[in-house]
């Protein structure tokens, strides 16, 4: 009797993972799709719609902030009996899962951005949005991949992922809130966490993404691009690291 | 003086070989010592009350649990290291069933499952899924316990492993359902050469199918040995007792289980029925009746008349 293939065990991940969350990522597909619209009646002269689409990505980084809670559903650290009692090594198994949920959720954003080149083909804009430099994709996806890896790691620790989840979405939204307020709260926090987010490593400087490499470098406030890719990079790998060291954690069940 | 009962079995060829093991969880020993020999080809009935460390050494036997000291061996491989190929050779019934998915239909699950063992045999998951009247396209999270139970079954059997672990594979099902379960195994026994370590409470109901028996308690076996054995040496002896009668104090050390009145008693005994039946007719004593006990009532008696013995 032999054990499964590595990639065997990955399509069956993948398949579980679609039937398990088909219904969120056709709602998420559904909300960016109605968003695309949305940005399309709004097109201004300062405000071309390739620009406001990629605003979307607000609502790329709040669902693949979730998207985790649903791949791992019903299936917290210490209920993952089934997933630890098949034969498959616990850690690759997880990580394998993980991947497949990063498919799905590659798929999901794919889609939703060639429905809006198609919406913006229709509206006489599609070149418009052909022109978003592939730096600018680039800084799309490391937004999401390492929000997703983020929020992966938690769910894979975690009996209630959500609440890390809530705080790690506080840690991406609450800084920019605090950094106005002119107290010694303020002085506090720019010197502390603030450095976190918003240093030449902050994970508001990895995540920062732009249409043009122009906004991406007037958006950076001074960082050059390469700091930039190097933060992104950098933020990439600590969390993969992160989601590696949560997958191999091995609790009693 | 304790009653000498066998704790341990010795077999040449064996599936399971569990020695000395423990595990803590906090404060509470869930193993403490736990000697296990499952002979190869052996219908094992794994018996003890709740919280005696049945589930916790079905799962160190396939690395769920990592035990804190001592060694297992299971179809000749180590959990420690080869946990995954033992898995792959075992089909494992869990006590605490839960099942995932939400609205991914049964058979969904199924194919999951199955997607993990080459040997899965489609056909008679199928048969066994109908044998257990499920319906295969009715959502995970809409599945009663005893549902998940049964699916739970067809996912340990399906792919005829050769080493089958069953945690209470009967809890929760209705009377039929339980003699459809037992038929079914009864028969996969039959046609594939599969070693069975089960653990649950309904000894009887099991008994038609059991080869041997342990039974464990706070995290330590207190009585290994085949089935036949049992029935041989644990006898109930009722006795008619002279006006003035002194037990014996080696014979009175020996007694699992004891019922006294004024000129009865009814001692349980574990050994030679000649020999104590001599013993009783020395002291001046009558013996009226010997009887064997059902597995239920000798499984009782073990767990109520004996203390753990002493670490070594």
């Amino acid at each position: 009797m032999r054990e499964p293939s590595a990639g065997r065990v990955f399509r069956e991940h993948l398949s579980l993972v679609g039937r398990v969350g088909g219904g969120e990522l056709g709602g998420f597909i559904a909300v960016a799709f109605l968003l695309c619209i949305t940005a399309a009646a709004k097109v201004t002269a300062t405000h071309s719609y390739a620009d406001r689409v990629l605003g979307v990505q607000f609502l790329a980084l709040v669902f693949a902030a979730y998207w985790p809670v649903v791949v791992w559903r019903d299936e917290p650290p210490r209920r993952r009996l089934h997933l630890r009692s098949l034969p498959v090594d616990p850690a690759l198994a997880a990580l394998l899962r993980v991947a497949a949920g990063g498919c799905w959720l590659v798929a999901a954003l794919l889609t939703t951005n060639l429905a809006a080149a198609a919406l913006g083909a229709a509206i006489g804009r599609g070149a418009e949005f052909l022109a978003i430099t592939p730096l600018a994709w680039l800084a799309y996806g490391f937004g999401v991949a390492i929000v997703y890896l983020l929020a992966s790691a938690a769910a894979l620790v975690s009996d209630n992922p959500v609440r890390w989840i809530v705080l790690l979405m506080a840690f991406v939204y609450a800084p920019p809130l605090l950094l106005e307020v002119p107290s010694a709260l303020h002085f506090t926090f720019r010197f502390g966490p603030s450095a976190l987010y918003r240093g030449a490593f902050g994970f508001d400087t990895a995540t920062r993404w732009a249409v043009t490499e122009a906004q991406l470098e007037a958006s950076l406030a001074g960082f050059a691009v390469g700091r930039w890719l190097l933060a992104s990079v950098v933020w990439l790998a600590a969390t993969i690291l992160l989601v590696v060291t949560a997958a191999r954690r091995r609790p009693d069940v | 003086m304790i009653p000498a009962l066998p704790d341990r079995l010795t077999a040449d060829v064996f599936a399971v070989l569990a020695d000395g093991v423990k595990k803590r969880f906090g404060l509470v020993d869930a193993l403490a010592g736990a000697t296990l020999t499952v002979p190869t080809g052996a219908v094992y009935l794994l018996a003890g009350s709740n919280g005696a460390g049945k589930t916790t050494l079905l799962k160190t036997l396939i690395g769920l649990v990592r035990p804190d000291a001592g060694s297992v061996r299971v179809l000749e491989r180590e959990p420690d290291r080869d946990a995954v190929a033992i898995r792959a050779r075992t089909g494992f019934c869990p006590d605490d069933v839960v099942h995932f998915g939400r609205r991914l239909p049964l058979s969904g699950l199924l194919a999951y499952h199955a997607g993990h063992y080459p040997s899965w045999d489609g056909q008679y998951a199928a048969r066994l899924s109908a044998a257990f009247g499920l319906s295969l396209l009715r959502p995970c999270h809409t599945l009663s316990r005893s549902e998940i139970r049964r699916s739970s079954l067809v996912m340990a059997l399906a792919h005829r492993p050769p080493l089958l672990l069953l945690d209470e594979p009967l809890a929760g099902l209705d009377p039929l359902m339980r003699d459809e379960v037992l038929g079914i195994l009864s028969d996969h026994l039959a046609q594939f050469e599969t070693t069975l370590l089960v653990a649950a409470h309904e000894a009887s109901e099991l008994a038609p199918l059991v080869s041997h028996v342990g039974v464990l308690r706070a995290g330590r076996f207190l009585l290994q040995t085949p089935l036949p054995e049992l029935r041989e040496s644990l006898r109930r002896y009722q006795v008619q007792l002279p006006a003035s009668w002194s037990a014996d104090p080696l014979l009175s050390a020996q007694v699992l289980h004891r019922i006294e009145a004024e000129r009865e008693l009814e001692w349980t005994l574990w050994g030679d029925e000649p020999q104590f039946i001599a013993a009783f007719e020395a002291a001046g004593a009558a013996v009226r009746s010997v009887s064997r006990l059902s597995l239920d009532d000798s499984i009782r008696v073990v767990l109520r008349g004996t203390r753990p013995a002493p670490d070594a």
